[in-house]
């Protein structure tokens, strides 16, 4: 069986694997948010997926320590590896103290905020594109835009999920959160502020879907704000 | 790991005291497992990570490796590392000196 999801947190697709486990289906191959499944016995296996140093590759120590412990690597995929053991063998746990769990975090966290620069670079360059009249380059600028915003979710998310583990590892609440506006609000302000200086250059229904995008971006960026200060 | 090297994390202190003779990952776990009653259960994550951390520091090196008999890794402690386990343990020693203090009785 072969499902299609896309996930770009790591907890909730731990989450979504094990369940699948537990009804019976394991995982046995990823290719581009195509999970395959084979049949197992129900809750034959527990899933849990690791971030690694190098892409699409783990290195031999790796390797050898996980298969000693009777851990199976199944997949590489970027970074991310999904690692499967036999529930018989008892419980599997990754990262069992808070200090190794919130290095793990910071690793995720710093690829996400390199890939949120490298597609602020990528759109940069797709704008001056469409400038220059390729009309082309705006749908790919507003693609790009579309991931940018997934993987800032996800940066500021992984931020989250570090404050919560410090402030367990230091007893003491932290006060970062909440105290910087997503950067979404300011990339939609600035973006709405630019377009009527190039309107002319561009087609009226280019430029609405830009300002209904930028649009879309303050309001998913207050949501994160408001939903950031409540907790 | 953060960067200050103490004090250690107890995953540090116990993956230290289990190579003070050659050992290898699982060896390690059921050894820290064992010591701490079954409270402190390494995870693969947690050991990969800190045996890795440890090696660049030069706290442990790899002592056997034969890769023909498939024969697990085994780790060692280095003099390094038996410097940073005795810092830790200095550090410990003083916590306990001045835990007994709580023992005096209060002249009111």
């Amino acid at each position: 069986m072969v499902k299609f999801r896309l996930y770009y947190n790591k907890d909730t697709e731990t989450a979504w694997l094990n369940e699948m486990a537990a009804e019976g289906w394991a995982l046995t191959g990823f290719f581009a948010g195509f999970y395959r499944f084979e049949k197992c016995e129900k809750g034959e296996y527990i899933y849990q997926i690791d971030f690694g140093d190098k892409l699409y590759a783990v290195s031999n120590e790796y390797r050898e320590l996980m298969n000693e412990l009777g851990v199976e690597i199944m997949v590489l995929w970027g970074y991310w590896i999904i690692l499967r053991k036999k529930a018989a063998d008892g419980p599997f746990e990754l990262y069992t103290d808070v200090e190794s769990e919130i290095e793990h975090y910071r690793k995720i966290r710093r690829m996400f905020k390199a890939v949120t620069i490298l597609g602020l670079i990528c759109f940069g360059g797709e704008v001056l594109s469409g400038l220059m009249g390729n009309d082309f380059a705006w749908i790919f600028g507003i693609l790009i835009l579309v991931c940018i915003m997934i993987t800032a979710n996800a940066a500021f998310r992984t931020d989250d999920v570090l404050a919560d583990l410090e402030e367990k590892k230091s007893g003491i609440a932290s006060e970062r959160r909440g105290k910087n506006i997503p950067a979404l609000i300011s990339m939609g302000l600035l973006i709405n502020c630019c377009v009527p200086l190039v309107d002319d250059s561009i087609s009226a229904s280019i430029s609405t879907v830009i300002h209904i995008l930028a649009i879309a971006m303050m309001c998913v960026g207050l949501v994160m704000l408001v939903q950031r200060r409540k907790r | 790991m953060s960067e200050k090297d103490t004090p250690l994390t107890e995953a540090f202190f116990y993956i230290l005291l289990a190579l003070r003779r050659p050992n290898h990952g699982y060896g390690v776990i059921q050894e820290v497992e064992q010591l701490t009653g079954g409270r402190v259960v390494l995870g693969p994550g947690t050991l990969y990570g800190a045996l890795q951390t440890m090696q660049k520091r030069e706290w442990i090196r790899i002592y056997s490796q034969d890769t023909e008999s498939r024969k697990k890794k085994e780790y060692i402690i280095t003099d390094l590392g038996r410097q940073a386990f005795e810092t830790e343990r200095a550090r410990l020693k003083e916590l306990l000196d001045n835990a007994a203090l709580m023992e005096e009785e209060s002249d009111g």
